[in-house]
């Protein structure tokens, strides 16, 4: 019994809603921040539910109503979501009134939408889901997290569909204190060209909001199979490496087709990808995606979403610019992300 | 071979004590946590009672060699893991698959909040050391790496069922085969984000909270921090730990019924708690004691009041709320009250509730009065019911 | 009661309804306007907010709320 995605819902830095593969040309981005394109929420969300609604749980409604729609299916038996910072927007709003009204009338909308399980909590509302409900909060593998989750749900049976999804915003706030912090580049002269040569620290800022419906049985609508998620933390790339290398083994993929990489443009990040990729004997089947997206914690959203499109249509698009993999079936994808070498995930996709 | 999720460790920290030995003591003695705060600086500071934990950062820092000023969630955090693992060798853990699965509502928004004081009037000012413990994860992390576990570390946020959930989580990896050894749990420290949040929700009691009560107010808020150490029987063998208990079933449902109320006859309650009893394959009479969700919020209580009728009508085991002796520690609270849950097994002890004078109008449902022990306790079943309809019970067995 | 109305209709979010629209004995909960009970506790803020009256007890919401013509006939009687 496996896990396969049957619907996907995704708002992100491209047009990635309302299309149903890379028909569009690719939007380039300038600058050091990426921001999504956003649907018209009042076409999947009631007006009434809206009003409350800050921009992240939004997102992720809307996500997962699409999602749901593009599976046909009405109802999810659970509901996990993976994101890092949780509602940032409501966080912030209720903390400054808290501090600018020294700790006197303050709203209370604000604080309950500012719980990290708020967006998990509103899904299941909408939909009437009273399965299993989660959320995790754990920096660049939260996804990763839900998406372990969701995989050991469906082979304990326990339901047969599960709505899962990594979802992270970025606010004027959050943006300023990362970049002090360091995770992004200065403005300057960055764009989609030349993000990876840059040769210097930080990344790009994104965000982004992927739902995917997932069942244990597959059917000609599937997208793709999950063979295995893993997370790996407090060990080198190198033993990742290897114990990557013997998961594989154990699915008895002598070599994937493709890695989808999370390599964003920092010096030190890039450095371990490099190495990754050719441990694995990878390195010429590299497709980056955060010029697409940007590095937030929760990307790999967006990583899935590309690699279960390649996987379904079984090529690569030209626009990825790829020319060693033009024509070649893609039957396996691997997808690999870490940061700071502290948590390293990887995905191992294949053809249903 | 059969597939049983052992509990071989335990570590707590509240209001009512530092370490397990005190907490048991505090119980024994009748001593509530619940008094006016001294660490946190808030306005409220005399208008609500709370359970703060009674060492500073500084003792806190200073009792486990960290540095004082980390944020109170990770000393708190490492203070209760630290205890879990105590009776553990070393080498157990390099030995075998380990995980860390940690939860928490608020994270390192104790820093956070001194941080947007200075940050709001100047974007470029606050001191950056207090920024970078707010996302949840942090706390984990760095407990995770100080107690050298490492293969897979996560965190769980659910509002009040957290730590349940990451319980729920660790047996369930235990019982997949993907590891043998998880430390799970959770963490909250008192900030004036959580203690000014729930008190625009009007649930906050000014006094000590009556859990179970006609006449309860509201909740008393709380902090800690509390974990378990589940294992598999192959770490049992070859380690041979006192174990405490076993964890025989678990649930986790959704109400979904509106983001911060549970529907009125507790359905969400009622199919976790049923889906725990199933699990465990036990009937309802089995169930020694109940430890309650509790909070003393109207809502809760009538709800989780009800849905115990639904269940347990008309022989209810014995039950009580400890809530009422160490506040509501939101995201510890499911881990602090399985701490309580397993001692209870390994002691045979029923937890009373601090007060209690009427029960709830239409309900019968009367909660222990005094600690007992020399009870028969085989089986304990724990209740956790968060914001947005996340309801989790757990069930532990001899 | 134009003007809180519009407080009203403010506090709330309640994007699509026209201050006007509501009327001065119309439900404001359940039926009516079909607001809930985290709008009332917003309420409870708008009213301490605006007028500086304080409502301790929750309790006391559902019939201070019940129309605009209640919320305003309290806040005269109480406001300070």
């Amino acid at each position: 019994m496996g896990a396969y995605i049957k619907g996907i819902g995704i708002i992100s830095p491209q047009k990635t809603f309302d299309t149903k593969f890379f028909e569009e040309v690719i939007l380039p981005f300038t600058g050091n921040r990426m921001k999504c394109i956003e649907p018209d929420y009042s076409l999947y969300i009631d007006a009434k539910q809206i009003r409350r609604m800050s921009r992240i749980i939004r997102m992720g409604t809307a996500s997962s109503v699409k999602a749901l729609k593009d599976a046909g299916v009405e109802k999810p038996g659970a509901v996990i979501v993976g994101t890092a910072f949780g509602c940032l927007e409501d966080t912030e709003t209720f903390l400054k009134k808290m501090i600018q009204n020294k700790e006197e009338m303050l709203n209370p909308t604000a604080f309950i939408h500012s719980t990290h399980n708020s967006i998990a909590s509103q899904i299941a509302l909408l939909f009437q889901c009273k399965g299993y409900n989660s959320t995790y909060v754990h920096r660049n593998i939260s996804f990763e997290s839900a998406m372990m989750d969701t995989v050991l749900l469906l082979q304990e049976n326990e339901t047969e569909s599960v709505l899962a999804g990594g979802i992270d915003e970025l606010t004027d706030s959050s943006f300023s204190i990362l970049k002090l912090l360091g995770y992004y580049k200065e403005n300057s002269e960055l764009n989609s060209t030349n993000l990876y040569d840059a040769n210097s620290k930080g990344s790009v800022a994104g965000e982004g909001s992927a739902f995917f419906l997932l069942v244990n049985k597959p059917d000609k609508k599937c997208y793709a199979e999950i063979r295995a998620v893993k997370t790996f933390s407090f060990i080198s790339e190198e033993e990742v490496a290897s114990q990557v290398k013997e998961l594989l083994s154990e699915h008895k993929i002598d070599r994937a087709d493709i890695l989808i990489s999370g390599h964003n443009g920092d010096l030190d990040d890039d450095k371990i990808f490099k190495s990754f990729a050719t441990r694995l004997n990878m390195q010429d089947a590299i497709l980056k995606y955060k010029h697409l997206c940007g590095e937030y914690p929760t990307s790999t959203g967006f990583a899935l979403w590309m690699a279960a499109l390649i996987i379904k249509k079984n090529e690569l698009a030209s626009e990825f610019g790829l020319k060693s993999l033009s024509g070649k079936k893609i039957n396996n994808a691997i997808i690999y992300n870490q940061q700071k070498n502290l948590h390293h995930s990887i995905t191992i996709l294949s053809a249903c | 071979m059969s597939n049983e999720v052992l509990i071989a460790g335990a570590g707590i920290i509240s209001a009512i004590g530092n370490n397990i030995p005190e907490s048991l003591h505090a119980f024994e003695r009748h001593q509530s946590g619940i008094k006016t705060a001294k660490h946190l600086t808030t306005r409220h500071q005399q208008e609500f009672p709370l359970g703060e934990v009674t060492l500073s950062n500084k003792q806190l820092a200073h009792h486990n060699g960290l540095d004082s000023r980390l944020s109170r969630t990770i000393l708190l955090s490492y203070h209760a893991a630290k205890e879990a693992l105590s009776s553990f060798p070393e080498s157990a853990l390099q030995n075998f698959r380990t995980g860390f699965i940690s939860a928490s509502t608020v994270g390192g928004m104790d820093k956070t909040e001194f941080f947007f004081e200075n940050f709001l009037n100047d974007s470029s000012s606050g001191d950056l050391r207090n920024i970078m413990y707010h996302d949840c994860g942090k706390a984990t992390d760095y407990v995770a790496e100080k107690l050298k576990i490492k293969n897979f570390v996560t965190t769980i946020s659910t509002a009040c069922s957290s730590s349940a959930n990451a319980i729920m989580l660790a047996s369930r990896m235990i019982k997949s085969n993907q590891l043998d050894i998880v430390v799970a749990g959770g963490v909250d420290s008192l900030t004036k984000f959580t203690l000014n949040g729930f008190n625009s929700l009007m649930i906050v009691d000014r006094e000590q909270c009556k859990p179970l009560d006609q006449n309860r107010n509201g909740l008393n808020l709380g902090e800690g921090a509390a974990y378990l150490v589940l294992i598999n029987e192959k770490v049992q063998r070859k380690i041979n730990l006192s174990v405490l208990c076993k964890l025989s079933g678990y649930c986790n449902t959704n109400d979904s019924h509106h983001p911060t109320a549970l529907s009125d006859e507790g359905n969400g309650p009622y199919s976790a708690m049923l889906g725990a009893l199933k699990m465990s394959g036990l009937q309802p009479s089995q169930i020694n004691y109940i430890n309650m969700h509790g909070t003393g919020t109207q809502n809760n209580d009538s709800a989780e009041g009800k849905a115990i009728e639904r269940i347990f009508h008309p022989e209810y085991p014995s039950l009580s709320s400890t809530k009422s002796f160490t506040g509501h520690t939101l995201g510890a609270s499911g881990a602090v009250e399985a701490v309580f849950s397993a001692l209870a097994i390994k002691h045979n002890i029923v937890y009373p509730n601090f007060s209690f004078k009427e029960p709830i109008s239409g309900l019968n449902i009367i909660p222990e009065m005094k600690f007992r022990k020399q009870a028969e306790i085989n089986h304990v079943l724990s209740n956790s019911f968060g914001f947005g309809g996340n309801c989790t019970s757990l069930v532990f067995s001899k | 009661m134009q003007d809180l109305k519009k407080q009203i209709v403010e506090q709330l979010n309640l994007k699509d309804i026209k201050p006007e629209d509501i009327g001065d004995d119309q439900p404001l909960f359940i039926e009516g306007l079909g607001l809930d009970s985290i709008d009332a506790l917003e309420l409870i803020v708008l009213l301490q907010q605006n007028y500086g009256i304080k409502l301790t007890k929750a309790e006391e919401g559902p019939k201070v709320f019940r129309t605009v013509r209640t919320m305003a006939e309290y806040i005269s009687a109480n406001k300070k």
